[in-house]
């Protein structure tokens, strides 16, 4: 079985704004970790489930329904990435708090 | 499975005619395509009924989580079609089979992927979103 591949912060962010970017159209300029998904991304209700959906595909994890429930931001998003990526491998690098809301 | 003992929807609207499986995470229905509502004067089935099928067959999936309790009660609206490709509509006579697959449940939205079947023959799939809820 070969080992979980590691992300370090940078890599969870670059990735994951690049969905919101590709995906959902978020204005790059817009995308820093305390950037709402709503009111500055412009991310409804209806897109929520599709973004936690790409984000799972993307890093090959699983984000609970209330874990889900509780993203409010773009730095919530990368919490919830570093958390899964930590529960199966080590974190390298920054510490998920750099990434914060 | 009677699909009325999971799902709402009556004649003339209901679009499928037996639940075949349910679970959690997948249905399973069938319809045979008849002359009515839901047909043209051309044999085929409205693309319409394709889509209301699946969107049935993945009420009947959360009917089931509903009675089960692994979802909390409220009637479900179709609020999102995603992918959906129709190969061909189905005819007039062909037994049909709707598959439903859980993708992801945030409550109040649920995303199924969704196939219709004619045979081996895939006719449609796509994926669909749903908000199941009390109050939209």
């Amino acid at each position: 079985m070969t080992d979980p591949k590691r992300y370090t912060l940078d890599e969870v962010t670059r990735i994951v704004n690049g969905i919101m970017v590709d995906e959902f159209e978020a204005e790059e300029a817009k995308l820093a970790p305390n950037a709402k998904l709503n009111e500055d991304l412009g991310l409804d209700s209806l897109d929520g489930v599709d973004m936690v959906v790409a984000i799972e595909k993307a890093f090959t994890c699983r984000i609970g329904e209330e874990e889900a429930k509780s993203i409010r931001t773009l730095g919530d998003v990368y919490d919830q990435v570093m958390k899964r990526l930590g529960a199966v491998g080590q974190l390298e690098g920054a510490t998920p708090s750099e990434g914060a809301a | 499975m009677d699909p009325t003992e999971l799902i709402p929807h009556r004649e003339p609207i209901l679009c499928i005619d037996e639940v075949i499986r349910v679970d959690a995470e997948h249905a399973v229905a069938e319809r045979l395509v008849r002359e009515g509502p839901h047909t043209g004067e051309d044999g085929l089935q409205w693309e319409g009924a394709l889509i209301e099928g699946l969107a049935q067959t993945a009420a009947a999936m959360n009917g089931h989580a509903q009675r089960s309790g692994d979802q909390p009660p409220g009637e479900g609206l179709l609020v999102g079609v995603r992918g959906l490709v129709i190969a061909r509509r189905a005819r007039i006579g062909e037994r049909i089979r709707f598959r439903v697959e859980l993708i992801k449940r945030i409550t109040p939205l649920t995303l199924v992927r969704g196939e219709v079947t004619c045979g081996d023959e895939v006719i449609a799939a796509g994926e669909l979103k749903f908000f199941v809820g009390n109050e939209p």
